[in-house]
């Protein structure tokens, strides 16, 4: 994690994936399309042609009342859920829609999920080492030692989730903060070009809030972040671009002030 | 070397282990006692403690999937048979023309049936080689094909439990018929020998049983080897939060597929080491509860420590035997309710409660 | 022995016997002389005669012949039955049924006729029925010319037919007549004839049919009698088909009966209980156990088992749940482990109990029998009542799931516990009360099958597989989805069946199960929505 968004992968991937990246996205500057995307559950319509774009190192915060088709538009960036119609492309040459979930993390989404997901039964340590970007396949992790210089990232990445001290701890006897730290952490591990953050603060401490912030600010740049929040304080305190969705759609775009004073979305969170 | 390493901080293992190591040293020394000696072990328990043996192998098979990867696999006992069929089937060309009809080309029971040729998929198995070749590729296969349906298309849970137990049912009622050409009902039996070797003998039945010994220390190490290494942690990662382990980068389905398979193929030697031992095989083995009892051997015993799938597979299999001589009524009772009794107050099975207590 | 030989004799050797009968009638004694005489080509017609003529006893005397017990007095050449008594016979004349006295036997002249003319007098008793008022018994009597038929019927059935208001009868008739017709010397008869033979079932008009199809000189009527068994055989395959989608269905249901409280417990509560099949068990026993107690009255003791089976497998069943299941909510391979000891348990306590062999069960009067729709289709009464049955209980349960409180809570708890107990729904005995009715059902399962298969202890585990793989295929969650479903898979297995034997039928079933869930691993018809993405 020194300079650049698109290094240090494994050694398959680096020739074909980051390549590809450093051209289309140097040039373009943006990250992530996903045009005129719509999916339908039994003829609920939980994403209606929708359009969004991130930017290469961007911050985003994405709100929306329940129901908006966040976690949705997670779900299809990440190849858990096809949509129906749309396009979604990672930078300008990798097509989401035609890749499974493992090539998706390979080409550097990393994904938060709502509900922090850890490995219980392994500890710190070993979440951060299973999460490490590099070859992922049965043999090779047969195969697979540590090596000093995997170390020495791996605990890096303690460092900056603040998780130094739990090392060895199991994961499953975290406090729920601190779960969500390692989460982010192993999304750190497998130096992503694009973070995805399902309410990182759900269930925080106010202490526990502020260190996310700080955590999720000094990210950004480095990694293009998607951050998906419900609790208003936490994204103004994040103090970036805010997307409001609606039903589906993008009902709104700008800074928080923006946002907030847009009659349309006053209605939404109010009229309800 | 490695092997120290696989078992380092394992204590369970590294008992086990030992205590097999000194089992096979002992029981020869026993076994070869003159007949009246005190101490003398006859050929009855030799088999026994050889088919005992084989079990435990099973179990670590099955405690592999459900325990580590916590797939629940309600089908393992058909794994166990096919490898068990294919070892029939080499010591079924054995016998030759020494059968009742003397026939020197074919099983008695094909005679019986009136066939006139040896079936395309018998051709081969009067060699050893190839049998055992058969032995670990016929349950693989099965297993990998299996799983790569079930595991591409995300089945998981009971559904996945349910087909497995599908599956053997399917293959029971298949070997069942007379049609298949795996004596049907009988299945195959009344073997002569193995390699040359009668299998009446002592000597054999000694060799026998330190091969089972051999199988289940060598599969142990290679199941504990996966275990102890990242794709063992990969695995528990997969049991314990699946779609996190998908979106870290692995291709889930390709760890299970690989881990199954491996199990399957455990459990065919199993099978096959079993087979002569007992002198038969028949399609009663296929049967849904054999499946499940095993499944009840690993959860006595303990899941996902090996060990206690070990000890779990001796320590029922002793009692059934014990039941079986004493009480045979009482012996479903007592399983039954050490089912009940264990899923409900031992989660996890004696080697949880011993580590329990230790830690204490 | 030596009888026989004699009577063989009697029949081989001319018989010098003049052939004196005297009975008072000239028409009754041209005919008899014609009977006892050694003309048997005449002697067909003169039974023809007999049978037209208006004589009241004509059919006694036509039984008479065919019987043997018919015999002339040679002296006075009067017809008399003939009792044998000792080495001598009793005669009484047949008219005034005045006793005349014993008799040897060669005083008495029998009537000789071969296997033809039994064949004819037995197409003549068929018919005395023509003329009842009751219309089954006329079409039973037609039905009987069927099987014997000749020329001679065409004057019998013909003055009938017109008279006939009986549209079952007049059909009956008229494929009579025309069987009649096809052996005419007339090709332009014999086609009228195969037109009106048309696509009848009956197997004599089948036979005629190939008969000419093969043989007959008359190309046109060779052609026509080729396209009337065309049209024959796929009638015939048509009901062979429909018969076995009967089986099918009939299959289907005992798997549907079978899986339908499955699809309460697994399917609405997620609880996989393997001890299912012992509660269809119990529900068998308990049918086997009524009827011991009232052994005069199956039919009775059949109806009172529904609710007795219903009531001891819910029981049981409530039991397991507040023993064990409550404990393992949440934990569904656990409740699979344990709920199978449990299955065990009740096997083990049916052999103890009960026996280790299979039970008997009768089955009552109305379950036998089947209904004959044709010739070549007939539904048995125990299948139909299956298949029957089987709806009343989807139905009974569909009602008691949509309208009743029960069902409400029931529904309510299976989407979402948490909520469903803040609205104040007692959880805890919502899942004791579902479980047991899922455990009923599968009672009276029990009962249903107590009357097609073996009543034994091993009775559940045969039906525990195929109940998930039905539960598991309809789609879990989903009433709907079991009956289809089971009687999907019924169907197909029946299907499967003749090309591929019982036993491979059931296990292509098993794969084609085993491949479809990997393909749709929700099954038919999923459960939808976001909450069931789970």
């Amino acid at each position: 994690m020194t300079d650049g968004p698109s290094h240090a992968r494994g050694p398959v991937f680096d020739a074909e994936v980051a390549t590809d990246l450093e051209q289309s996205d140097l040039s373009h500057g943006t990250l992530l399309y996903m045009e005129d995307v719509s999916v339908s559950f039994d003829g609920f319509k939980a994403i209606d042609g929708l359009n969004f774009y991130v930017n290469v190192g961007e911050l985003r915060c994405v709100i929306g009342p329940n129901g908006a088709g966040k976690t949705t538009m997670m779900d299809i960036i990440t190849g858990k859920t096809r949509p129906d119609k749309g396009n979604c492309w990672f930078g300008q040459r990798l097509d989401l829609l035609a890749m499974d979930e493992a090539e998706i993390v390979h080409a550097g989404i990393g994904r938060k999920f709502q509900k922090p997901t850890v490995f219980e039964q392994h500890r710190v340590f070993e979440n951060l080492e299973l999460s490490m970007a590099g070859p992922k396949s049965v043999w090779a992790t047969l195969m697979a030692r540590l090596t000093p210089e995997q170390k020495e990232r791996i605990e890096e990445v303690l460092d900056i989730i603040g998780l130094t001290q739990e090392a060895a701890r199991l994961a499953g006897a975290l406090s729920h903060g601190q779960k969500q730290w390692l989460e982010i952490g192993m999304l750190l591990m497998q130096n992503p070009l694009l973070l995805l953050v399902d309410e990182p603060a759900a269930g925080m401490t106010h202490q526990e809030m502020d260190r996310t912030v700080e955590l999720l600010g000094s990210l950004a740049g480095e990694h293009s972040l998607v951050v998906v929040e419900h609790d208003m304080d936490f994204v103004r305190a994040l103090d970036s671009r805010v997307t409001v969705l609606h039903q589906g759609r993008v009902l709104a775009e700008g800074s928080m002030d923006e946002v907030q004073s847009d009659p349309r979305v006053v209605e939404v969170y109010l009229g309800e | 070397m490695a092997v120290f390493r696989i078992l380092q901080g394992d204590r369970g293992s590294q008992v086990f282990l030992l205590a097999l190591t000194v089992t096979l040293i002992v029981v020869p020394v026993l076994a070869t006692l003159p007949a009246d000696h005190a101490l003398h072990l006859s050929g009855y328990s030799l088999t026994l403690l050889g088919k005992y043996l084989t079990y435990a192998l099973l179990a670590v098979a099955v405690d592999l999937v459900w325990g580590y990867l916590g797939i629940l696999s309600l089908g393992h006992a058909a794994f166990f048979a096919l490898g068990g069929y294919a070892m029939g089937m080499y010591l079924m060309r054995q016998i030759g023309d020494r059968g009742v009809y003397g026939n020197p080309d074919l099983p008695d029971f094909m005679v019986f049936l009136n066939w006139h040729e040896l079936p395309w998929f018998w051709h081969g198995f009067d060699q050893f080689w190839f049998a055992m070749l058969m032995v670990m590729l016929v349950p693989g296969l099965l297993a990998f094909v299996f799983g790569w349906f079930a595991f591409r298309s995300r089945v998981t849970g009971v559904y996945l439990s349910i087909i497995t137990q599908a599956l053997t049912y399917a293959l029971m009622l298949a070997f069942f018929r007379n049609e298949m050409g795996f004596g049907g009902n009988n299945g195959l039996t009344d073997f002569k020998e193995i390699l040359g070797f009668s299998l009446q003998s002592d000597a054999t039945r000694l060799g026998l049983f330190i091969a089972s010994g051999v199988a289940l220390g060598v599969g142990y190490l290679a199941c504990r080897g996966i275990v102890e290494s990242r794709l063992g942690k990969v695995v528990v990662a997969i049991r314990d939060a699946e779609d996190r382990t998908r979106f870290t980068g692995y291709r889930v389905e390709h760890f299970k597929l690989a881990i199954f398979t491996f199990s399957a193929v455990l459990a065919g030697i199993a099978g096959a080491l079993y087979v002569p031992q007992v002198g038969i095989i028949n399609p009663s083995e296929f049967q849904p509860l054999n499946s499940i009892e095993v499944v009840v051997w690993v959860a006595i015993g303990g899941r996902a420590t090996l060990y206690g799938a070990v000890l779990g597979a001796l320590g029922v299999n002793y009692a059934k035997t014990w039941f079986t001589a004493v009480l045979p009524e009482a012996w479903l009772f007592a399983l039954g309710g050490l089912f009940v009794l264990v899923t409900l107050f031992l989660p996890r099975g004696v080697a949880g409660w011993m580590h329990r207590v230790n830690t204490r | 022995m030596t009888l026989r030989i004699l009577l063989l004799l009697c029949l081989l050797t001319p018989s010098a016997y003049a052939g004196r009968v005297d009975t008072g009638d000239p028409r009754l004694d041209a005919i008899f002389r014609i009977l006892t005489g050694n003309h048997f080509a005449d002697k067909a017609e003169a039974l023809a005669k007999l049978a037209a003529s208006p004589h009241p006893k004509r059919y006694e005397l036509l039984e008479g012949v065919l019987s043997g017990r018919l015999r002339v007095l040679k002296k006075s050449g009067r017809l008399v039955w003939a009792t044998k008594k000792g080495h001598k016979y009793l005669a009484t004349d047949v008219l005034s049924g005045e006793p005349l006295g014993e008799f040897k036997r060669r005083k008495l002249k029998k009537i000789a006729i071969n296997n033809r003319l039994r064949r004819v007098i037995r197409g003549i008793l068929a018919t005395r029925d023509l003329d009842s008022g009751d219309p089954a018994r006329r079409l039973k009597s037609v039905q009987a010319l069927l099987a014997n038929p000749s020329p001679a019927q065409a004057t019998l059935l013909a003055p009938r037919l017109e008279k006939e208001t009986d549209p079952a009868v007049r059909e009956a008739m008229q494929l009579v007549l025309a069987l009649g017709r096809l052996a005419s010397d007339a090709p332009r008869v014999r086609l009228q004839a195969i037109a009106m033979v048309g696509d009848s079932l009956q197997p004599v008009a089948r036979q005629a049919l190939v008969r000419l199809a093969a043989s007959d000189p008359d190309p046109r009527v060779k052609q026509a009698a080729q396209d009337a068994l065309g049209k024959i055989e796929d009638r015939v395959k048509l009901f062979a088909q429909i018969e076995t989608l009967f089986f099918g269905l009939s299959l289907g249901s005992v798997l549907v009966l079978a899986a339908i409280g499955l699809a309460i417990t697994f399917g609405v509560m997620g609880v996989i209980n393997m001890a299912h099949g012992e509660l269809i068990m119990l529900g068998a026993y308990t049918t086997y156990l009524i009827q011991r107690l009232l052994p005069e009255t199956t039919g009775l003791a059949l109806l009172l088992a529904i609710p007795a089976a219903f009531m001891v497998s819910g029981v049981v069943g409530i039991a397991i749940e507040r023993g064990v299941i409550r404990f393992l909510y949440g934990r569904p391979l656990e409740t699979l482990l344990a709920t199978f000891g449990i299955s065990l348990i009740l096997q083990q306590t049916a052999r103890t109990l009960i026996s280790p062999q299979n039970v008997p069960v009768a089955n009552p009067g109305f379950m036998s029998g089947s209904w004959q729709v044709n010739p070549v289709l007939s539904l048995t009464y125990n299948r139909m009542y299956i298949i029957l049955f089987c709806l009343l209980v989807f139905a009974g349960l569909f009602l008691v799931l949509k309208r009743t409180r029960l069902g409400l809570q029931v529904r309510a708890v299976s989407q979402n516990r948490a909520m469903a107990r803040a609205m104040g729904v007692h959880s805890a005995r919502v899942d004791a009360l579902t479980f047991g009715l899922g455990s009923g059902i599968a009672g009276i399962a029990g009962v249903a099958l107590s009357q097609l298969t073996n009543v034994g202890p091993n009775l559940g585990q045969a039906y525990i597989v195929d109940s998930f793989m039905v539960v598991v295929f309809g789609g879990v969650g989903n009433l709907w989805g079991t009956l289809i479903g089971g009687l999907g898979l019924g169907v197909a297995n029946k299907f499967l069946e003749p090309w591929a034997g019982a036993v491979m039928a059931k296990i292509l079933i098993l794969v084609f199960v085993i491949l479809f869930i990997q393909k749709r691993p929700r099954g038919l018809f999923p459960q939808k929505g976001r909450a069931a993405e789970g």
